[in-house]
């Protein structure tokens, strides 16, 4: 394929995305920066049934190969809202321009050569787009854009930027507001309201019986809001050191009542600085659709701060638009053209309107009036030329303003009617006669109405005459403005659709987290071993996702049992990722009687645990980790051991359940014995093999993680009496792990008595009262002890040794269950502790034994 | 100056034993559609959908919960903070009616006391699978002083109406009306004896 075959089929490329009747005149390349990524665009100006629209495509493939390659990024129908703007002022490319329309806006850049000849250099391309707005069509049909526009809607892609967590999600009320606005054209109406605009400049003079009726109120129909402007209302030395700026109550009346009869008014709100007044009134069925306003002004006098130059303004949301009056009073004099270009530009600047934290200047309103005595002159010439009755319009051409504006050094883009009146100022007070006075001032037109914004047409442009008694005229403007506005039937409807449609985008944006399986099996699980099992979680949506394993029970809570360990047990994943998520399992002799009530059921595989896998904004996934445990002695307490007619190895855990559950109710066995046979066994070789070894117990419990216990467990669950499989520091930890594996300590229910029983005595008191079993067990153990500490030149063990690792092991308590021992700290606990055990451990118990049980003397021997 | 997008929200919670239709009722009242494969929750989800009521948003988050028998005691601590319960069984399978007891009672230990319920005997478009008839369905309804109704996702029968119902009688108890017509209101819904008797609206289009 040569380069020239390549590019036509650009062209027809693109023509493969539109439907039959919509032909792609032209197309263009560009690119839009998006964040730091610069990202090429395909713009094509497409036409059908006469109208025109230039649709944005966005390219995963630069030169586009096939029609897949293009996805519509954005429409933009040349209509009336059309603009293709190249203003390249403070912009970073001189090769840019704004496209907006309708449905959006956006930034663009072209290069200034086209890289293959199938694309139109830009300048071409503007050209046919500005061809294509020429055509107006009376009644435009842009219908059939409603099916791309639709498609764009049901168009999820993975935005790599969201997807790798680089930017958010779009919450649901932005989006909100977002579909609310792209839809706005089919429920904004621009309904048409009057507005009368009125200035004077009334020299300092009370009102009196001045009747405004003559100013406000000459046209037919009545206006439905006023805005009227008053400048030198005082010209007190004390109004202006003072910033008077309460809203004159007499001048008020005088507007109120001057307005015109047609209709019931109601002043909204008046602004006041010194000489300066903006009365705003609005026909008071209209005083709702005014959802809010705001007020600001600015002094330009003296120190730049003081009212008797400056601006007051009054800003206000009529339905949808912000609407912004200005009333301002500029520096005075002929040759003051600069100040008052200073009076405007700090106007413009420091006039901004507060909405509780935000703020809104001029410039953000969509349409403004900007009113008052702006204090421009006729420009001299070589002398003054004399005031021509007949001629004065011609004077116009040497306006100050007129000129200003042409220079664009004020007001810029603001709109004055053609002025039809003669200059405004100056007048002798009370007369129609030019300035007679020793200063003999020119006549200017001083008093102006300019405008700015959508959807404004001035009706009448005008100064009354009548009106003598200032030196100034009064001068009013009268305009039909287009003011957005919700059709509400329309609007609701709309809205009831962007509900729903914000309520499927939230459901469609949920986070989700794909889970490899949600059954872990661990199969056969023994005691004091170690299992692992890996599952792999995903993210296979379009978000980035945050996961965590959560408690059962609520914040805080534990997410496991105490045999399961889960790592990691949060993570963060971007789209496409996944993790393994490692679960081990480990049952000792602090969880193993859990373990037993955990699983009432043995024999098929249970639930050992279900952990509950919880997305951020998401769903909970539950994991269940199903396995069967195969029990040991390990976890029983000595009554069940007891009872034991068969080695565990012979018994499966529902037996063993059974039997533990039996003990309050159950008959006796027949072949009740006084000490378990496990402890026995273990007793007995320790007895017979390792009263001599040295360090046979250690604080730290040396030999707890030794692989050799889980020989002497399967040894002590087939009861064999076979020779011993371990060592006897093994078996001293076998031991160890053996009592302290039981669902309760030996001394309970009395672990807390235990801690109070101060003398040896007491201590006594407290082992009688004993269940036989525990009795029986606690007792051998002492006797055993001290048969070790008989040794102790060997074993290099001594009493209070000893005394701290049996102490924590049979007197091991729950703390939590008692609150009314809180008061005593750990160390307290286990100081108290070792002193109970260590009284058994030195004292003469051979009689004590005796008394309580005459066989484990026996045994022991 | 984010305008909510609603004035209420509303938790509510779907429960019933697995199999009995939860999520295709869900699925049918978020996104109005309806697939007959089934798969089995394993865990919680939820769906949100905004209905307007009395002109007033009600956002309604709604949790789908698993119903296997193994997930019981775990989906119970999701119970509290709910402000709504739907209790579903199906109408072809007996069981599923029998346990309604059972869910009932879990909810008496772990929900909020004043927790609205209501009751949905779904699948009625089944009329020939039918075993529960729904006469069983309104007595354990009146017994227990609940709402009820007999439901059809995949026919899409009183979904909609189910969740309004059980999103104004919450609406009720939160603006603090109707209190003293509660004890009535109860009860299954007879509306107006000039109306159309309510639940004769409930009863199942497709028999």
């Amino acid at each position: 394929m040569n380069v020239m075959d390549k590019n036509v089929r650009v062209l027809s490329i693109t023509q493969e995305k539109f439907r039959q009747g919509e032909n792609v005149v032209s197309i263009c390349e560009s690119y839009r920066i998006i964040g730091s990524e610069y990202k090429n665009h395909l713009l094509a100006l497409v036409t059908s049934g006469g109208t025109q629209a230039i649709f944005s495509f966005a390219a995963s493939k630069w030169i586009p190969e096939s029609f897949s390659d293009l996805t519509i990024e954005c429409i933009y129908p040349i209509n009336d809202d059309f603009k293709l703007e190249t203003s390249t002022v403070g912009t970073v490319s001189q090769c840019q321009f704004k496209l907006s329309s309708t449905y959006g806006q956006a930034v663009y850049y072209y290069y200034p050569y086209s890289s293959s000849p199938s694309f139109k250099e830009f300048a071409h391309f503007e050209r046919d787009v500005a061809l294509a707005g020429l055509v107006k069509l009376p009644q435009p049909n842009f219908q059939w854009l409603e099916f791309y526009l639709r498609q764009q809607d049901n168009f999820q892609v993975i935005d790599p930027r969201i997807a790798d967590g680089t930017s958010s999600l779009t919450k649901r009320e932005s989006k909100f507001r977002e579909e609310l606005e792209k839809r706005e054209h089919e429920y904004i109406i621009y309904k048409k309201f009057r507005i009368y605009t009125a200035t004077w400049n009334v020299n300092g003079q009370q009102p009196n019986d001045v009747c405004l009726g003559d100013w406000l109120s000459i046209t037919d129909e009545p206006p439905d809001i006023y805005a009227v402007a008053f400048q030198e209302l005082d010209l007190s030395p004390k109004a202006i050191t003072f910033n008077e700026s309460r809203p004159d109550p007499v001048w008020i009346r005088k507007v109120m009542d001057g307005l015109h009869p047609g209709a019931v008014y109601e002043e909204l709100i008046s602004v006041r600085l010194v000489g300066m007044m903006l009365v705003i009134v609005v026909r008071q069925e209209l005083r709702k659709n005014v959802i809010r306003y705001s007020t600001e002004t600015v002094g330009t006098g003296a120190l730049n701060f003081m009212g008797n130059k400056g601006g007051v303004g009054v800003s206000l949301q009529l339905n949808e638009a912000f609407i912004c009056f200005v009333n301002s009073h500029l520096a005075a004099h002929t040759h003051e053209v600069d100040r008052r270009k200073e009076d405007h530009d700090e106007i413009i600047r420091r006039m901004q309107f507060k909405y509780g934290i935000v703020q809104r200047s001029i410039d953000e309103h969509n349409h403004i009036f900007w009113i008052g005595d702006l204090n421009y002159r006729i420009i001299e010439t070589q002398g003054r030329t004399p005031f021509d009755e007949e001629n004065y319009l011609q004077l116009l051409k040497m306006d100050q303003l007129y000129h200003e504006m042409q220079c664009k050094r004020v007001f810029n883009h603001y709109n004055e009617g053609i002025i039809r009146f003669k200059p405004t100022y100056k007048y002798d007070p009370g007369t129609d006669n030019w300035d007679s006075s020793e200063k003999n001032r020119a006549p200017a037109w001083c008093d102006r109405v300019l405008w700015k914004g959508e959807r404004i047409e001035q009706l009448t442009y005008e100064s009354v005459m009548r009106l003598q008694m200032s030196d100034h005229k009064p001068v009013y403007a009268i305009f039909l403005c287009g003011v957005k506005t919700k059709d509400e039937q329309k609007y609701k409807r709309v809205h009831e659709d962007v509900l729903k449609r914000v309520d499927k985008y939230e459901n469609d944006n949920q986070p989700q987290i794909t889970v490899e399986q949600t059954d872990i099996h661990f199969g056969m699980v023994r005691f004091n071993e170690t299992y692992t099992r890996d599952f792999t979680v995903a993210n296979n949506c379009h978000l980035p996702v945050h996961f965590t394993f959560r408690g059962k029970d609520g914040k805080g809570s534990k997410i496991c049992e105490p045999w399961l360990k889960v790592e990691p047990t949060q993570g963060e994943l971007i789209t496409g990722d996944s993790l393994s998520i490692r679960v081990k399992l480990f049952i000792d002799q602090h969880t193993a009687w859990r373990m037993h009530r955990k699983q009432k059921e043995s024999g098929s595989e249970v639930p050992l645990d279900i952990l509950v896998l919880h997305v951020d904004n998401g769903r909970d996934i539950f994991i269940t980790i199903m396995g069967e445990y195969r029990p040991s002695c390990f976890g029983f307490s000595v009554e069940t051991l007891i009872r034991l007619n068969n080695p565990v190895h012979e018994l499966n855990l529902k037996e063993l359940l059974r039997i533990e559950n039996s003990i309050d109710t159950g008959p006796s066995s027949p072949n009740h014995i006084e000490v378990p046979r496990e402890i026995f066994l273990l007793v007995d070789y320790l007895y017979k093999n390792g009263l001599k070894t040295p360090n046979l117990f250690t604080t730290d419990r040396q030999y707890s993680k030794n692989a050799n216990l889980n020989d002497i467990r399967d040894w002590l669950d087939v009861w064999e009496p076979g020779e011993f499989v371990g060592v006897p520091q093994t078996a001293a930890e076998a031991l160890l792990m053996l009592l302290e594996s039981s669902p309760e300590p030996l001394v309970s229910p009395l672990e807390e008595e235990c801690l109070y029983a101060d003398t040896f005595e007491k201590c006594r008191e407290i082992v009688k009262i004993l269940s036989i079993p525990k009795k029986n067990v606690f007792l051998y153990t002492c006797f055993f002890l001290q048969e070790v500490l008989k040794h102790s030149t060997y074993n290099r063990t001594d009493a209070a040794k000893l005394a701290v690792i049996f102490g924590r092991v049979l007197l091991r308590g729950h703390s939590f269950l008692r609150n009314h021992h809180r008061s005593l700290s750990e160390k307290e606990r286990e100081d108290r502790r070792t002193a109970f055990l260590y009284k058994f451990l030195v004292n003469d118990i051979r009689e004590f034994v005796r008394n309580e049980i005459p066989i484990a003397m026996a045994i022991s021997q | 100056m984010a305008k909510k997008t609603y004035d209420l929200l509303f938790k509510l919670l779907l429960i019933g034993d697995s199999g009995v239709g939860k999520t295709c009722i869900l699925f049918r009242f978020s996104d109005d559609q309806f697939t007959s494969t089934f798969i089995s929750t394993i865990g919680i989800d939820f769906k949100i959908k905004t209905v307007e009521l009395r002109g007033k948003k009600i956002k309604l988050q709604i949790w789908d919960t698993a119903g296997q028998e193994r997930f019981h005691t775990i989906t119970t601590s999701y119970y509290r903070g709910s402000m709504g319960i739907m209790l579903v069984y199906d109408i072809t399978n007996e069981k599923s009616f029998e346990n309604i007891v059972k869910w009932l009672r879990n909810i008496d230990e772990h929900a909020n006391e004043d927790v609205e319920k209501m009751i949905l005997g779904n699948k009625c478009d089944m009329p020939d699978k039918r075993i529960v008839s729904q006469d069983r369905g309104e007595a354990i309804a009146r017994e227990h002083g609940i709402r009820f109704m007999e439901t059809s996702a995949k026919a899409n029968v009183n979904i909609e109406r189910a969740f309004c119902e059980l999103a104004e009688a919450i609406l009720d108890k939160t603006s603090g009306q109707n209190t003293t017509e509660n004890a009535e209101r109860v009860i299954v819904d007879h509306r107006g004896q000039d109306k159309q008797p309510a639940y004769k609206g409930c009863r199942c289009a497709v028999e």
